[in-house]
């Protein structure tokens, strides 16, 4: 008889092996074992050394299932001995792992209570999941108003900026079903539950880009749930902010982009927000995605392209070429990168345009149409529209110009 | 012979009343109460079918003359009979509702039919056979799993009642205080029967029965007594309603929104203190905020705690809402979402989903206490 | 079938001849169904073991289905933006998947093993409440039929298994899957909770004599523990499934958020179902591995008393530990830190097993037969496993792993790892018993390093994918965000959907020996005892006869079979074989007890059970189907408490065959 016990401990040292390496993977966007800030850092000093003891505790249990297998195999020995058991080997058998479990269970709780910590929060951002999105928003008090130059609420999506260095706290919520919040490489994740906030810090030590998803199933497309946090060095942030809380400017007239805009009004102001955007007459337009969608929200598409991401950060605005040059630039490039923004050579019209052609064919968005008897007639994601070519074209050169 | 005269005619009857049942279902378009009526009118019949099936109605072949002495339909009536005065007595209650109330006429129909079906098997079951052992027997086998869960369900409902009936009419801290007295009396006539398994069982039963009689008594008083103060005067508010968040005088049951699910997910705790400042605690914010920001459509549960020494109210304004009547007319009204008024120390919590951002609003979103002057939350709504 | 079942009593009437109602001519409308050897018999049965094998064939069956949808997730996910399934379908697989598996297949498979071996086990001659577990049996079948039609009636459920509020809502699922599903766990919920409620009794009250609660078979002591769990576990998780069916059917608010109600609750009501639930799967196993090792060893189990009490404090902290599937949830830092802490106490029990199973092992005379490869599998497999739950347990290391591949692989490392690879030991080794031949152990070994290589390389790699980031239940990943290198998730998905594939063809390999073993006629009728087993189910002809033993023995020892074939050289202390199994059965059956009775077959069971699934399509479709149904249910429970639990052999269709041949024998006391 082979030993077939060999096999699980080669299997054993490999697994223990890939664990060990795990941590130097290169390019692992959402690699668990790659901490960019201090919460994640806490966590990952945590799970190393517990991976590694399970990982020993692992290999001297097979080792004693293949010694006993190669050992006391049938060789033609004697009946053993009927013995029902040694109180001695067990009480202590049993004691080493409550032993290892307490030394677990010590540095666990004391992660767990620091983790949870908020007295030393610098800036609150509202996180708000819905199918299939994310948005934040920056609220216009306290610090944030007093240190970070938000003289006005910012509403984003897809994309999180917040400043180096800084202890941010998540204020993390959901409109219809439970999301959760999910940068793998900056903190662990925490549920978006309705009618409930939940509070995770999130604090960045390196520019960069950082992905994540929603893990918590929500729903038809869940998959195509996705979001980033973006870290900026804190002159680049303030930037950011100055640019997000410019005044609208409107399209030159004549220019296809402003068609685009009177589609816009037409057609996606219903329920994409556009700050400052107003209609002939000069009203400001205010959209009412509570008439159209189950969750009552649709992104704001007010700076849609300085984000380089959209539809639930499913898909990328940039082609690939630009898209590398950002995620890949150095932590002290970056910010100029990243706020460059999305121009008229770099954007994906692929992905784009077959979103405004008929959105819910390249990410499900409800299951059967007939079906909206069920929700009041609201939509669950943004419908097709039914939109010519031309119409398109003039909308893409009109969402161009929201930077 | 399986299908005996009788029971050709229950049967009978049955297939009517589902063909019944089915013709209605068409002919109402798909209305069902009818045909469910229907439905369960078949089952009583087919149900009657098979009893009479079952006894093959009561059939002895004509010619054995010796099996005809003994057939179950020559038996002598046992008598002493409980049913005829219960159908009677429903009898009465039926004709009582008939004048007086739709509520008692049901519960007589009910209660005729129960002391007929009664009346019937039993009377078939004394006649079964010359013993009154095995006539006893087949009378409980049939009857008995119809007759213990209603009963049992029966006196269920009395006790829940009646015991329900007498804590709405209890004070709050008398409430409190029977309750533990009562659980304790319990506990002690368990622990004494437990403690005395030879104990007569009539004599159990009837201190049980007194019990019971007691607690109907009472039950029955008090319904009839009315319920608290508070409670009558809180179901005349229609506290649920919130029309008009003024500042008047109106009681509501503050325990009506303190559910513990909504104390599990606040948003903000807004707080007036006994010198009539406001302020909110909101998670995630340090400290006593004077703005607060609800995020847009998102039911958000903002909880009013009033430690001033009146009784106050909390107001949430979020703008105005313009209304098409329809030929040219609008209607303009507030929207506002507010909590009943809240005692001392009380606390209430108010869900709300605010549709339009702050900025949309010509008038600031705040919340407010009316009658406090300068109580004052902004919200904004991003 | 009789509407009312004729009392079997007759009458004496004044006179003295007994005429009254005379019972052949007079009542009833349908003869009681009678003992025969076609199909008919195992509608009508109440025998435990004929339950059992059905428990066990049905089980198979949605094994396989639960397999096929298994393998339609990994071709999604075989590559980068599957195309294999749409986003709803692949909602609706992974969620089927898993309640196909959960409870369709372990929890029935256990039933089928529970059912079959612990009247043996402990003597008896069958369990408690014969009709009862009869109504079990065909209320969970009709509950998994009726589940799986909502794939051709719109589609099935899309929430997952965990079907949290308030996803599950008719606005985020308007389809009619979660009412199917809602509405079929609640069918098979009653079949749980009946089957538990009739194990305890049986195991409580109809041990043979001498058979203490410490002289039990290890399998019965799991089995009882699990049965315990579900007796408090099935309540919560109907409740739960009430709540929602009254959410979504009736408009009801319980999980509205707009209406002041907190989602977490369903959270909170489903975990205290869901955790007890996962030991609800795993003990069985471990209970059949404990009497596969020991048997293969030739020494009794090491530390049975612990072993088993190990068992019964792992059913205990069970309830203690809901809250780490929600370590995410929000719950807040002290909950976290206590449920935290108590999962890891729960570590230490269920390592106490794997130490006893090494330590039996230890010193013995191993015997690698299939049975016993797959139970030191489970050994190896559900170590890994458990220590991959070690490190859930450490809360904030588990915020980043939870709904990441890496719980899909620790869940499957220890219910399929664990689970099934026990109830695959169970297959093997009791094969005998139950269908008179052994399965081919050739073939077996096949089926077996099938599924080991096939099971290692489907689940070892979503350790790399969930600790790489991929989340759990989406039905594409994109190459945007596999990464780079060695740990590029798209190698790895490549590489489990392969292992899922190979381990298809391992689950093939048994079907293959099924059929090789029953149709091939080069194989041989088992011998009595062909393990030299140690327990009383094999101190009975194979497969036993309707009232299991001739004559029921009396205990003196754990493991009394063996002590009955083997004892101590007085003066070598050497273990000697002084009989041979069927010297001791013919022992044991030189003595046989008179006046044995059996219940009798009813058709009520069946038709009760099938009033259910009729109302719950009502109550879906409607209302005056819903009508027809408890009507259906009222008339059926009345002519079930009609029916006596005996009846004289006259009353019988087909007739009893003469004196003595009767369906049912003398009265005499139950255990």
């Amino acid at each position: 008889m082979k030993n077939p016990r060999r096999r699980f401990l080669s299997l054993a040292g490999a697994a223990a092996g890939l664990v060990a390496v795990a941590g130097c993977a290169k390019d692992a966007p959402q690699d668990t074992w790659q901490p960019a800030g201090p919460n994640a850092e806490m966590i990952d000093n945590l799970q190393r050394p517990v991976f590694l003891v399970a990982g020993i505790v692992g290999v001297i249990v097979f080792a004693a299932v293949a010694w006993v297998v190669f050992r006391y195999r049938d060789r033609g020995q004697a009946i053993p001995e009927q013995t029902h058991g040694k109180p001695a080997v067990e009480i202590t058998l049993t004691v080493i792992p409550v032993l290892i479990l307490i030394g677990v269970a010590i540095p666990t709780a004391s992660t767990i209570f620091d983790l949870a910590k908020t007295d030393d929060t610098q800036m609150v951002i509202n996180v708000t999941g819905q199918q299939w999105w994310w948005e934040y928003d920056y609220p216009a008090i306290g610090d944030n108003a007093a240190k970070y130059g938000l003289s006005q609420p910012i509403v984003t999506s897809g994309q999180l900026v917040i400043p180096e260095n800084t202890k941010v706290l998540l204020r993390v919520t959901s409109r219809d079903v439970i999301h959760s919040y999910w940068i793998p490489k900056l903190n662990g994740k925490k549920d978006g539950v309705p009618g409930r906030v939940h509070l995770l810090r999130l604090e960045g030590s390196k520019p960069g880009i950082y992905a994540g998803q929603c893990t918590e199933f929500c729903g038809l497309s869940h998959s195509y749930m996705r979001m980033e946090t973006i870290v900026l060095k804190r002159a680049d942030f303030d930037a950011w902010v100055a640019n997000q809380l410019a005044p609208y400017e409107a399209p030159a007239e004549g220019t296809l982009a402003k068609e685009g805009e009177a589609l816009y009004i037409q057609q996606c102001s219903r329920c994409h927000q556009v700050n400052g955007l107003a209609d002939a007459e000069g009203n400001l337009i205010v959209s009412a995605p509570e008439q159209y969608v189950v969750s009552g929200a649709a992104p704001n598409l007010t700076n849609l392209m300085t984000r380089n991401t959209f539809a639930g950060a499913s898909w990328d605005l940039l082609t690939q070429e630009c898209r590398d040059v950002v995620w890949k630039a150095s932590a002290d490039e970056f910010g100029a990168k990243y706020l460059a923004g999305v121009s008229a050579d770099c954007l994906n019209q692929k992905d784009l345009r077959e979103w405004l052609r008929n959105a819910p064919e390249k990410k499900p968005m409800y299951v059967d149409p007939t079906k909206l008897q069920e929700t009041g007639g609201k939509y669950r994601g943004m419908p097709a529209l039914g939109l010519t070519e031309d119409q398109i074209d003039a909308l893409v050169a009109y969402l161009l110009e929201r930077k | 012979m399986m299908i005996t005269t009788s029971s050709k005619l229950l049967y009978g009857l049955g297939a009517g009343s589902l063909a019944a049942g089915f013709v209605w279902f068409v002919a109402n378009e798909g209305q069902q109460l009818g045909s469910v009526m229907f439905a369960f009118l078949a089952v009583a019949f087919i149900f009657l079918g098979a009893i009479a099936s079952y006894t093959r109605d009561g059939h002895v072949l004509s010619t054995d003359t010796a099996a005809h002495a003994s057939s179950a339909a020559s038996q002598k009536s046992v008598g002493r009979s409980l049913w005829p005065f219960g159908t009677a007595v429903s009898a009465g209650v039926t004709v009582v509702g008939l004048i007086s109330s739709p509520g008692i006429f049901k519960v007589g129909v009910a209660l005729l039919i129960a002391m007929l079906g009664e009346w019937m098997i039993s009377n078939w079951a004394e006649r079964a056979s010359s013993s009154n052992e095995y006539n006893t027997k087949v009378r409980d086998y049939l009857v008995h799993p119809l007759e213990l869960p209603v009963a049992g369900a029966l006196l269920l409902a009395v006790i829940v009642l009646s015991f329900s009936r007498v804590f709405l009419a209890l004070s709050k801290s008398v409430g409190a205080i029977v309750f533990a007295g009562m659980g304790a009396l319990i506990l002690f006539f368990g622990a004494l029967i437990a403690v005395k398994r030879q104990a007569n069982r009539r004599v159990v039963g009837a201190i049980l029965g007194v019990l019971l009689l007691a607690l109907a008594g009472t039950g029955v008083a008090t319904a009839l007594d009315g319920e608290r103060e508070q409670l009558t005067e809180a179901a005349e508010e229609d506290h649920f309603a919130h029309r008009g968040c003024t500042e008047e005088k109106e009681y509501s049951d503050k325990k009506a929104s303190r559910a513990v699910s909504m104390k599990s997910s606040i948003l903000a705790n807004v707080i007036l203190t006994e010198d009539g400042q406001l302020y909110a605690e909101a998670t995630g914010y340090p400290g006593q905020q004077s703005a607060i920001t609800i995020q847009r459509s998102n039911p958000s549960t903002i909880l009013f705690v009033n430690e001033s020494s009146e009784a106050r109210r909390m107001v949430l304004s979020y703008g105005k809402v313009v209304e098409d009547l329809g030929d040219g007319v609008e209607r303009e009204s507030a929207l506002e979402a507010c909590t009943s008024k809240v005692e001392k120390g009380g606390q209430q919590a108010v869900t709300v989903v605010v549709p339009k951002p702050s900025s949309a609003s010509d008038e600031p979103f705040t919340i407010t206490v009316p009658g406090v002057e300068g109580a004052k939350i902004d919200v904004f709504v991003p | 079938m009789a509407i009312i079942e004729r009392p079997s009593t007759e009458i004496a009437v004044a006179g003295g001849a007994t005429v009254g109602v005379k019972p052949s001519e007079a009542l009833g409308v349908f003869k009681r169904p009678g003992a025969s050897n076609s199909w008919r018999d195992w509608i009508v049965t109440v025998d435990h073991k004929k339950l059992g094998i059905m428990y066990g064939v049905a089980a198979f069956v949605f094994f396989i289905i639960g397999g096929i949808e298994a393998l339609l997730i990994r071709l999604q996910l075989m590559g980068p933006d599957g195309k294999v399934l749409s986003a709803d379908q692949y909602n609706q697989m992974f969620t089927m998947h898993a309640t196909t598996m959960v409870f369709l297949f372990v929890m029935p498979m256990v039933s089928a093993f529970a059912n079959y071996f612990i009247p043996l086990q402990i003597g008896a001659r069958d369990v408690a409440f014969p009709r009862i577990n009869a109504f079990g049996f065909w209320c969970w079948l009709f509950g998994g039929i009726f589940l799986n039609t909502s794939w051709f009636l719109g589609g099935a459920a899309d929430g997952g298994w965990f079907m949290y509020a308030p996803n599950s809502s008719t606005l985020f699922s308007p389809s009619h899957g979660i009412d199917f599903w809602v509405l079929g766990l609640q069918i098979t919920g009653i079949a749980s909770l009946t089957g538990a409620i009739n194990l305890i009794v049986t195991v409580l009250n109809m041990r043979a004599p001498g058979m203490k609660l410490m002289r039990m078979p290890i399998f019965t002591w799991m089995a009882l523990v699990v049965q315990f769990l579900l007796l408090f576990a099935m309540p919560v998780i109907t409740v739960a499934l009430f709540l929602l069916s009254f959410q979504r059917e009736f408009d009801a608010t319980f999980f509205d958020v707009a209406a002041g109600a907190d989602p977490l609750l369903w959270q909170h009501l489903f975990w205290i179902f869901g955790h007890p639930e996962v030991y609800i799967l795993i003990l069985p196993s471990f209970g059949i591995v404990s009497e596969v090792i020991p048997v293969f060893s030739k020494k009794p189990l090491f530390g049975y008393p612990i072993v088993a009490m190990s068992g019964a404090a792992i059913g205990f902290v069970g309830w203690g530990v809901w809250a780490h599937h929600m370590f995410a949830s929000g719950l807040g830092p002290v909950s976290v830190a206590v449920f935290s802490m108590a999962t890891m106490a729960i570590a230490v029990p269920t390592g106490v097993k794997i130490v006893n199973w090494i330590m039996t092992m230890w010193g013995g005379k191993l015997q690698f037969t299939t049975a016993m490869l797959f139970a030191i599998g489970l050994v190896v497999q559900f170590t890994i496993g458990g220590l991959s739950g070690v490190t859930h347990s450490v809360a904030p290391s588990d915020t980043q792993q939870t709904d990441t591949y890496y719980i899909v692989a620790h869940f499957h490392y220890v219910l399929f790892g664990g689970a099934i690879f026990g109830l695959f030991a169970g297959f093997y080794y009791w094969w005998p018993k139950m269908f008179r031949k052994q399965l081919n152990e050739g073939l077996g070994k096949v089926n077996f390093w099938l599924m080991v290589v096939g099971m290692n390389m489907t689940f070892g790699p979503m350790h790399i994918l969930g600790l790489q980031g991929q989340p759990r239940r989406m039905g594409v990943w994109t190459e945007a965000r596999a990464g780079e290198g060695f740990f590029n998730i798209g190698f790895w998905n490549m590489i489990a959907s392969i292992g899922s594939f190979i381990l298809a063809v391992g689950v093939l390999m048994f079907i293959i020996n099924i059929v090789y073993t029953h149709k091939s006629k080069r194989v041989p009728i088992a011998p009595l005892d062909p393990w030299d087993a140690r327990s009383l189910e094999w101190m009975t002809s194979s497969p036993p006869a309707e009232h299991n033993f001739d004559a029921i023995p009396t205990v003196n020892h754990l493991d009394e079979f063996f002590h009955r074939k083997y004892a101590e050289d007085p003066n070598s202390h050497e273990i000697k074989q002084v009989a041979s199994a069927e010297e001791v059965l013919a022992d044991l059956n030189s003595r046989p007890d008179e006046h044995i009775h059996m219940p009798s077959r009813s058709y009520w069971p069946i038709l009760v059970a099938l009033a259910l699934p009729i109302i719950c399509y009502g109550l879906i479709y409607n209302r005056l189907l819903m009508a027809v149904g408890a009507a259906f249910l009222l008339l059926t429970m009345f002519g079930w408490a009609m029916e006596p639990s005996t009846a004289s052999d006259d009353d019988f269709d087909p007739p009893a065959p003469g004196e003595g041949g009767g369906h049912t024998k003398e009265l005499a006391p139950l255990g």
